[in-house]
């Protein structure tokens, strides 16, 4: 009786385990795609920064939910993601975080994205958030020696020659909408980038949402889990957690295809010329620090 | 004026020596205690009875019964898996439910939006939106007395010609290709605005070769659906006055989006975070002061970059009461209030908590914070 309560407690993971003693289960392998994690919480290596104890937290929830393969059995996945879960290719909290990590060297010599953010397929980056004019940059943890400097900028940002595909940022300001008519010089060859408009937020109440935007991207597109996941009415008093999903098409059509269609298992190839830039978001969200979304793109 | 982080703010914090400075703890007190002092302490949040599980019996086909889509077969209206894909002539959804987490997810991609054979409007009224909606939590057999406020907003798109403008010139370029951009013959749409639900008016399409958009300068916007963001509330009765008021559930909600895709709305897709509302009968209130000592305490644990110290600490603490869930507490905070192992007969624990928001500095470049500080352990 106890043994049965046990198995009841401990659900498909504990049947599946008894069973893999017969050779019967099978533990899902991940597949070839990668993912990497890069989120400062504590800034006390040479830059300045708040400490954010909760944002590793919220960054680790996406990094295990998208490698998480689960258990499959006799072909039917029962947990996880099983054959499409990605391969855990790194994981940088507090540590050597420098602003080389997020530059290519065909923007600025120093930049070494291709050995770190560039290298994966998916990358979501948790760091303090702002931005100059239409530029976002964020607030790494130790300053660099050389040329680097405490803020990883968008501009020399140039991404996707290498390898990676889906960049989300966790990060205030990282899609403001004034900076949406130049974040596609960014681009070369990546797919979707995933930030906010205005001020997100950091708190235990909000883990969740960040396993379940990786869970969900394999649902749904990218994009739609990603607006469905983070945005958040009314989070405090009047305002508004305010997602945007941002891509970009050699046409208009090419645009909108992926941005309604990609998952984390369902990619594209490249896009080999960009046209046009889109996001996608939600009418009326008004966030902290912004005005509403979309209602001036003047700043 | 809300536009209140400059680069001024982070190159401040940039240029600033770095040291981790404290908040100032009496000028913290004051004002959690502040904002923690309006708050009813009331023993009804914890007589609120375990709700029945709305998840018994749950089974694919009543989702995809409740999006009014195609029904499975049998195999797969039952099949015992967390999620499924069925693709045919006539479906391509995905659909998941998690017992665990309370999580129902529908989508059908044959109903999305499609840049090539839709407008630039689907065609569903806000009213429409929010009948499709209540029409599927209902079927969904979810309990709609925890069913709060219904906001129907649109999800939009917006695409631009990818052109560098003055002052923003790529470094490196990235050989983008620059199409004839049609004469654009606008009758501009007017937009408005009641409440926070905003329609967009407007007639015509307007630029040849990119289907329907409206423009607005130089970029094109549609909108992709009607989406109806539902929020959880659990009412409560106050023990003292028994007047019933409504307690928010953070963490916990529902966003459908609607489309006209058919004779009539459908549902596009469908999240739904709903766990089954539990409390564990031993849990006993706690005083404002220890809620206060807490809520100090986590906040104190977050140091301050001389930028934000010099800057004010912060602008404002909020804060309300609702219900969160128990994972939710951060563990420093069960450890201090010495918190017992909550049962483990019901997959979701709730307990009334205080949230409490914390926004940085104005001209900071730090996000704002919020907590779920127990009201009860």
């Amino acid at each position: 009786m106890k043994r049965l309560k046990a198995v009841k407690k401990a659900g498909w993971p504990a049947i599946l385990g008894l069973l893999s003693l017969f050779g019967a289960a099978e533990q899902a392998v991940a597949g070839n795609m990668e993912a990497k994690v890069y989120a400062v919480t504590t800034w006390n290596g040479g830059c300045s920064g708040s400490t954010r104890t909760w944002w590793d937290n919220m960054a680790d929830a996406w990094y295990n939910e998208i490698t998480d393969s689960g258990f499959s059995f006799l072909g039917f996945c029962l947990s996880g993601h099983c054959n499409d879960a990605y391969r855990k290719d790194g994981r940088l909290v507090d540590g050597n975080l420098i602003n080389s990590l997020f530059a290519d060297s065909s923007v600025v010599r120093w930049g070494q994205d291709h050995n770190h953010v560039d290298e994966a397929d998916a990358a979501l980056v948790a760091l303090h958030g702002g931005e100059s004019g239409d530029v976002y940059f964020g607030a790494v943890r130790v300053n660099e020696p050389g040329d680097g400097d405490c803020s990883m900028r968008r501009d020399e940002m140039k991404l996707g020659n290498n390898d990676l595909e889906f960049l989300h940022l966790s990060s205030c300001q990282s899609m403001d909408d004034n900076q949406w008519k130049s974040w596609w010089q960014a681009f070369n060859g990546l797919h979707q980038v995933d930030g906010f408009h205005g001020l997100m937020w950091i708190g235990s109440g909000l883990v969740n949402d960040y396993e379940d935007f990786a869970d969900d991207s394999f649902d749904v597109s990218i994009s739609e889990a990603w607006l469905d996941n983070m945005y958040v009415a009314n989070i405090s008093g009047n305002d508004d957690q305010c997602p945007v999903a941002y891509g970009v098409g050699s046409t208009t059509s090419d645009l909108w295809n992926r941005i309604g269609n990609e998952r984390y298992d369902l990619i594209y190839s490249d896009p080999a010329k960009i046209g046009y830039w889109g996001t996608t978001y939600i009418g009326g969200c008004d966030p902290a620090a912004e005005t509403v979304i979309g209602s001036d793109k003047t700043n | 004026m809300k536009k209140i982080f400059t680069v001024f703010t982070l190159g401040l914090g940039l240029l600033s020596s770095v040291h981790a400075a404290e908040y100032d703890r009496n000028k913290l007190t004051q004002a959690v205690q502040a904002a923690i002092k309006p708050l009813v302490f009331d023993t009804g949040l914890l007589k609120v009875k375990t709700r029945p599980d709305w998840f018994d019996g749950m089974n694919f086909n009543r989702i995809v019964s409740a999006a009014r889509d195609a029904p499975l077969s049998d195999a797969d209206g039952n099949k015992m898996a967390k999620r499924i894909s069925v693709k045919n002539d006539s479906q391509n959804m995905t659909l998941r439910m998690d017992t665990k987490k309370g999580i129902v997810r529908y989508v059908n991609r044959m109903r999305n939006w499609n840049y090539e054979t839709d407008g630039r409007s689907l065609p569903v009224s806000d009213e429409q939106a929010y009948v499709a909606a209540k029409s599927f939590l209902s079927e969904l057999k979810m309990p709609l007395e925890e069913v709060g406020d219904i906001k129907i907003v649109e999800q939009r798109g917006t695409a631009g010609e990818a052109v560098s403008t003055p002052g923003v010139q790529p470094s490196v370029p990235v050989n983008p290709v620059f199409p004839s951009i049609p004469s654009v013959i606008s009758d501009k749409p007017g937009v408005s605005v009641n409440g926070n639900v905003s329609t967009i008016t407007g007639t015509s399409p307007i630029v040849p070769g990119l289907l329907n958009a409206f423009v607005a300068g130089n970029e094109y916007e549609w909108i992709l659906s009607k989406m109806a963001l539902v929020k959880r509330n659990i009412m409560v009765q106050n023990e003292k006055t028994t007047e019933t008021y409504a307690v928010p559930v953070v963490g916990s909600r529902a966003i459908i989006a609607v489309v006209n895709k058919s004779e009539s709305p459908v549902i596009q897709r469908a999240l739904v975070k709903w766990p089954r509302f539990s409390m564990d009968w031993r849990l006993k209130m706690l005083s404002p002061t220890i809620v206060s000592t807490q809520a100090i305490g986590v906040i104190m644990a977050e140091k301050l970059s001389d930028a934000d110290k010099k800057l004010g600490e912060f602008s404002r603490i909020e804060a309300f009461v609702a219900y969160s869930s128990s994972s939710d507490v951060p563990a420093s905070v069960s450890q201090a209030i010495n918190d017992e192992e909550l049962s483990d007969d019901v997959p979701s624990q709730y307990r009334p908590v205080v949230i409490l928001n914390v926004y940085p500095p104005e001209k900071s470049s730090s996000p704002p914070m919020q907590f779920a500080i127990p009201m009860a352990s």
